[in-house]
Parts: C-alpha cells; sequence; structure tokens
C-alpha cells in the first residue's frame, strides 16, 4: 500500500521546516559556543550590524543574527566576535567509559537480584568476562533540525520539525513562561527523527528570538555542523558480564551484569537465567554531553552485551549459538521465531568460530521480538567488515501493512549497519569532532547488502510498533558474524576498521 | 544584497539561466551557491539543504541532464545552463515514470532525500543506457537516505531503467 504523502514528497510538493516562506520572514542565526561546557560572555557585534537588512537579538547567553535571506544572516553571523566562558570538560572520546564506570558506581543499584551468584559460579564449567562499550552515536537525519516561530498578540506559534508537538510545547511555554494555552505548535513534514525531535531545543531557540521581534516569523534552520553539535547523542555506555555455563547441556549457572552510562532497558530476556545479578545507574545524568532517546532507547546496548556474551559462552563451550539460545529459550514465541529466522536463512548448525562469518542475535522491544541473522566478511589486512547478508525474522503481532512493516526493518537494519560500523561521535573536552558526513560515516547504498525481512505469523497479538525492535539485535549479530569469521571478538561499537584490527591482534597473540 | 565585499571588490554578476523550462534572467553574488539561489531566490524548495558540502546529494539538481550536489556548485556557472529541479518532473500533475516507480515501490519514507534521487535516477533513464545491479547501487552512492535501508529505492530505480528499455 503506497504512502498517502508519497506524491507531495515525490514532486517536491511537500513543506518541510525549513521550506516556509512566510513574507517578512527573518532567518536566524545562532552565535554557539566552541564547546559543550560553554557560555557567550560578551560579543563585538557592530561589523555584522553594519550589513544592510541585519539585526541582532541578544537574550541572555543567546545571540542571534537575523536577516531576510538565509545567506545574509550567515555572512553576518561571520562578522560577530564572540568571548565564551566556561570550564573545559576533562574528558574525551577515549576516557569516557572508565569516566561513566567511574561516575556510575557510587549509585549503582540492583535491578534483578536471583539466586546467589558465588555459589553459581562455582557450579560453572565456562566462565566468560566481557566488556562492551558502545560509543556516542547521533542521529544524523537527513533534514537538519528547523522551524518558524512568530510571536503575535501574547501568543507563540512554531512551525516545527518535530515527532512530539505537545512535548515541544510543554518545552517552549516552559522556556518562555507562558501558559501552555499560549504556545501552538504546528508539525510541518519531518526529514527523519528517531528520537532526535523529540525534544525541541531549536523550537525553544526560536521562540526566544521571536519573542523579540513581536510579529516577524524567525526561521531557524540548523546547518548541519550544528546539528551534529546541537543533537541529543545515544548515550555511550560500558557493560561488563560476568557469568558461566554448567558442564552438562549448557544451562547459566550465574549471569553478573554491571552497566554504566545507561539504564536497565531490556535486562529482562526471556532466556533462562536463574541466577541473575544486574546492577545499573541510579540516574542516567552521568554524561558530560547532552544525550537523548535513540531509537528503541537503552535496548541496543543491553542487547548487544547480552547476545555477544552469550556467543562467547557458546563459543568457549563448543556449543552452536543457535542451540545453546534454544536451550535457553524460556517463551514459545522466541523459540518459533528462532527456528523462523534459521530455516528461513539456511543456518547450518556449527560451534564458532567456524570462518563462514555467520552471526546471530535475539532482541526484544516491549512486545516485539526479533532474531537478526548477519553474514560478513572481514578483510584481515585492512579490518575492513563487509556485510554480504542480513536477515531478520520479526514479530510484532498482526502486521498492519507489510510492505510499510518491511520497510522499516530494512531501514533500520541499514541504520545499525552504521551504528555497527562507522558512526562515533568523537569529541574532545566539550568539543565535537563530528561536523559532517565526512568525519560522521552513514552507511551508503554500496555498503547495505539485500536484506531479507520475514514475520512470523501472529495475528493473535496486538499490533506492537515496528520502528524500533528490528534496531536492537543488528550490532550484536554484526558482531558475533565477525567472530565467527575470525576468531575475534568485537566488543567496541562501532567497530571500525581499527578495533578490528586491535581485535585481530589479540586473536594472533593467543 | 551586499554589491561588494569588504575588500571593495564588486562581487555581483547577472546571469540567465532556465530552471524547469522557464527562464530566468537575475542578479546573483558570486559567492552564492546553486542551492541558495533556487531555494532561497527562485522558490524551489524541493530542492533541500542537507549538509551543504557535497556529501549527501539531497540538494540534487540535473544541470543540462547531469546530477550535480547544487550546494558546492557556484550559481554563477549556471549562466546559459539548464536546470532541473524535483519540481519541474511531473507535467500537469501526471507523474513521470521514475516519480512512479518511487511511489509504488514504497522507496519513499520521510522523504528529504527523494527529490535527489528522484533526479539522479532520472538522469540514468535518459541516459538510455542499461545499467547491472551493482552499476545502479554505485550510480546512486552519492545520495544518503538515514530511513528506507536503500533497498526500495534500488527497486525502484531498476523498475524504472525496466521500464524505459521495454519501450
Amino acid at each position: 500500500m503506497p504512502r498517502k504523502d508519497a506524491l507531495a514528497k515525490v514532486t517536491g510538493a511537500a513543506k518541510y521546516a525549513g521550506d516556509l516562506r512566510f513574507p517578512g520572514t527573518l532567518h536566524a542565526c545562532i552565535l554557539r559556543p566552541p564547546a559543550h561546557g560553554m557560555t557567550l560572555a560578551s560579543a563585538d557585534t557592530s561589523a555584522a550590524e553594519r550589513v544592510p537588512g541585519v539585526r541582532i537579538v541578544r537574550e541572555g547567553t543567546l545571540l542571534a543574527v537575523l536577516h531576510p535571506q538565509p545567506d545574509g544572516a550567515r555572512k553576518a553571523l561571520a562578522l560577530v566576535k564572540g568571548t565564551f566562558e566556561g570550564t573545559e570538560l576533562d574528558v574525551d572520546d577515549e576516557r569516557i567509559y572508565q569516566y561513566l564506570v567511574d561516575r556510575a558506581a557510587p549509585g549503582q543499584r540492583v535491578v534483578i537480584s536471583r539466586g546467589d551468584i558465588a555459589a553459581g559460579e562455582k557450579r560453572a564449567a565456562t566462565v566468560v568476562e566481557g566488556e562492551y562499550r558502545n560509543a556516542y552515536e547521533g542521529h544524523a537525519t537527513l533534514e537538519p533540525h528547523a522551524c518558524v516561530a512568530k510571536w503575535e498578540e501574547g501568543r507563540m506559534t512554531v512551525w516545527a520539525s518535530t515527532q512530539s508537538p505537545f512535548v515541544i510545547r510543554e518545552e517552549v511555554a516552559e522556556a518562555l513562561k507562558l501558559g501552555q494555552d499560549k504556545v501552538r505548535i504546528i508539525s510541518q513534514f519531518v526529514g527523519g527523527g528517531f528520537g532526535g525531535k523529540l525534544v525541541g531545543l531549536g523550537a525553544i531557540e526560536a521562540a526566544r528570538i521571536a519573542r523579540q521581534v513581536p510579529g516577524v516569523p524567525i526561521q531557524l534552520a540548523w546547518n548541519r555542523e550544528e546539528d551534529f553539535f546541537m543533537d541529543t547523542y545515544r548515550p555511550a555506555a560500558v557493560v561488563k558480564i560476568r557469568s558461566g555455563l554448567d558442564a552438562g547441556r549448557g544451562s547459566i549457572t550465574f549471569w553478573d551484569n554491571i552497566v554504566a552510562g545507561v539504564s536497565q532497558g531490556e535486562a529482562e530476556f526471556p532466556y533462562d537465567v536463574q541466577t541473575n545479578r544486574f546492577r545499573a545507574p541510579a540516574v542516567t545524568a552521568l554524561h558530560p554531553l547532552p544525550i537523548g532517546a535513540w531509537r528503541a532507547p537503552n535496548a541496543h546496548t543491553n542487547a548487544f552485551a547480552r547476545e555477544s556474551q552469550l556467543d562467547a559462552l557458546a563459543a568457549k563451550a563448543g556449543i552452536d549459538p543457535v542451540t545453546l539460545r534454544r536451550r535457553l529459550a524460556t517463551d514459545a514465541r522466541l523459540l518459533r521465531l528462532l527456528d523462523l529466522a534459521v530455516s528461513s536463512f539456511g543456518w547450518e548448525p556449527a560451534p564458532g568460530p567456524t570462518g563462514r562469518g555467520i552471526g546471530v542475535a535475539c532482541g526484544a522491544w516491549r512486545q516485539a521480538m526479533v532474531v537478526a541473522i548477519a553474514q560478513v566478511a572481514v578483510d584481515k589486512a585492512t579490518g575492513k567488515v563487509k556485510v554480504e547478508r542480513f536477515l531478520e525474522a520479526v514479530d510484532v503481532g498482526l502486521v498492519v501493512n507489510p510492505d510499510g512493516a518491511r520497510q522499516q526493518v530494512e531501514g533500520a537494519i541499514t541504520m545499525c549497519v552504521g551504528q555497527a560500523l562507522s558512526e562515533e561521535i568523537h569529541f574532545k573536552g566539550g568539543h565535537i569532532l563530528a561536523k559532517n558526513f565526512d568525519t560522521y560515516l552513514l552507511p551508503r547504498f554500496s555498503a547495505i547488502p539485500r536484506i531479507e525481512v520475514v514475520f512470523a505469523e501472529n495475528s493473535g497479538m496486538a499490533t506492537q510498533g515496528i520502528g524500533e525492535p528490528p534496531v536492537v539485535p543488528v550490532a550484536a549479530a554484526l558482531a558475533n558474524a565477525v567472530f565467527d569469521a575470525t576468531g575475534a571478538r568485537v566488543s567496541h561499537v562501532p567497530f571500525t576498521p581499527e578495533r578490528v584490527l586491535e581485535a585481530l591482534k589479540k586473536v594472533a597473540a593467543k | 544584497m551586499l554589491t561588494k565585499n569588504t575588500a571593495g571588490v564588486a562581487v555581483v554578476k547577472k546571469i540567465a539561466l532556465t530552471v524547469n523550462g522557464k527562464a530566468y534572467a537575475i542578479e546573483i553574488d558570486i559567492r552564492e551557491s546553486l542551492l541558495d539561489v533556487l531555494r532561497d531566490r527562485l522558490q524551489f524548495t524541493g530542492v533541500k539543504q542537507g549538509c551543504s558540502v557535497g556529501e549527501c546529494g539531497a540538494c540534487t539538481v540535473l544541470i543540462d541532464g547531469t546530477p550535480v550536489n547544487s550546494c558546492i556548485y557556484l550559481a554563477s556557472w549556471a549562466d546559459g545552463k539548464t536546470i532541473t529541479t524535483i519540481e519541474g518532473l511531473a507535467k500537469d500533475g501526471q507523474l513521470t515514470p521514475v516519480q512512479e516507480a518511487f511511489v509504488e515501490e514504497g522507496a519513499i519514507q520521510c522523504g528529504f532525500c527523494t527529490p535527489g534521487v528522484v533526479l539522479s535516477t532520472t538522469a540514468m533513464v535518459q541516459s538510455g543506457r542499461s545499467f547491472t545491479h551493482a552499476e545502479v547501487r554505485r550510480e546512486l552512492s552519492g545520495h544518503l537516505c538515514r530511513c528506507t535501508g536503500y533497498q526500495k529505492i534500488v527497486d525502484a530505480a531498476e523498475r524504472a531503467l525496466r521500464e524505459a528499455e521495454a519501450k
């Protein structure tokens, strides 16, 4: 069934917030600090003010240059000299993991506690200790944040690129100390969100500016560099797991899991784990950079750790990774989904690493379940991972529009190929080094193989959202495929060629 | 518009170009990109601004039939050229076969990359050449898409190419 809005989008008629052209609009460019943690102290705007048509708005630490043409505002902004104050953050993209562990430690709370961990460890024949990390990741929607705000007769109207107009209405009302009945948000076509357009930092900025110039529509369209700088990233995280299998069929005798950086999202999964301890930070306010929701928040971090760890246990115990999961699965839906994935893919059981480069991982998001099977080729000289095949079996209950659902799954897998292999917000202090798509690498057409999607027949269960679940097991399936290809365990997302080479070196040294 | 830069050098130039079949004679700043002129001066907002550095392909237009990132193409270079934007494809409400293929194959999600990919596909179809699957992916690899996973876009492009060849 084709999308209702396809016609508007394929002809260029669809208007996104940055495309609105209200008469009398002034385009705003904001003077940004060079780094997070810094704010505007003072500014020399004299040169910019000499440019015909320019207006300067200053409200607290917010300084914007306004001009009837976007290009005029950009050029005039370049003439503003600002000085900034604040303390440079003493952390970077390498030290962030220890930083998070240290800051999370005092407030760790036990989310799950079953059985006696020490006794379970005594019974274990195979023990694996793993540390799994993921970097900050951006939303990198193709459309940067954009909006138009207008202040008129005591009311603020914002035409915004937003996933959540009601959340933004609250935020704008609070920022401007207005009643919510005085704020109206009008949603436009949204050029991608993924959680990045749940909050309205741009809408607040535009509204603060518009309040200073009554009756004038203020258009604020962040450029790509601002969009990366102002993003609310997927949180960086560290998950440490120590767990063991018995000598028999492969029962888990203990599972000790501690998380820093994210919450306990998806801590419970339908595997038979009688002795289980799961510790997560009491607060997620540990981060030096702004964080936010990123398509199935927390779940992909925890699933990556759990499914990688399970794979490592299976390999060490000499058990086929699907067989181990089948033995552990306590839910008939999960078992059926594993069968569906395995038969659709043509999985042949064998303990890893087999050299075939095939990996499996399971994931859940709320009531939905997903099994992913990936096949990769690893260039051992360069560390480059090429995805050769990717299949997902998905159970989201009754599938209403199979075409639409399939598109969501294909898109989610592609997004997470980027998550797994290349996407990282590099930073030093509060300086965001990811500035554009040349320093922040999204997967391109050539990086993605044909994706196979199979849906479980489960019309008895209410339809679940499809946007988020297929994200959850992707990175783990790819990491397990890398292990199967090479015997090297990649445990740091994204596993860039450099990190794959590092992991390969560890295998060679053994 | 400023007519001189800070060093006092004249920066304004008059250019003539055809956009979607209509002739325009306009004064531009020689530092302006074609993207800015199309979006902000001539109001062709179907030309999307995604990165401004030639990485994402959202601003692709056809210049004398060739797909070009208009964000890194100076407007002054467009003097005498014929430009097609996404707004110039459908005639009297009738979609082109490429546009129809994108709708039918479900190659559109958020739609922000769509104008650029449709135009690059249009150029492939107009070339009259045939393309292998790998060549289609390579031809389109200058476009970033964050939503679709690319597969449906490739399906749409191959469908449009197939249909054009069958004619």
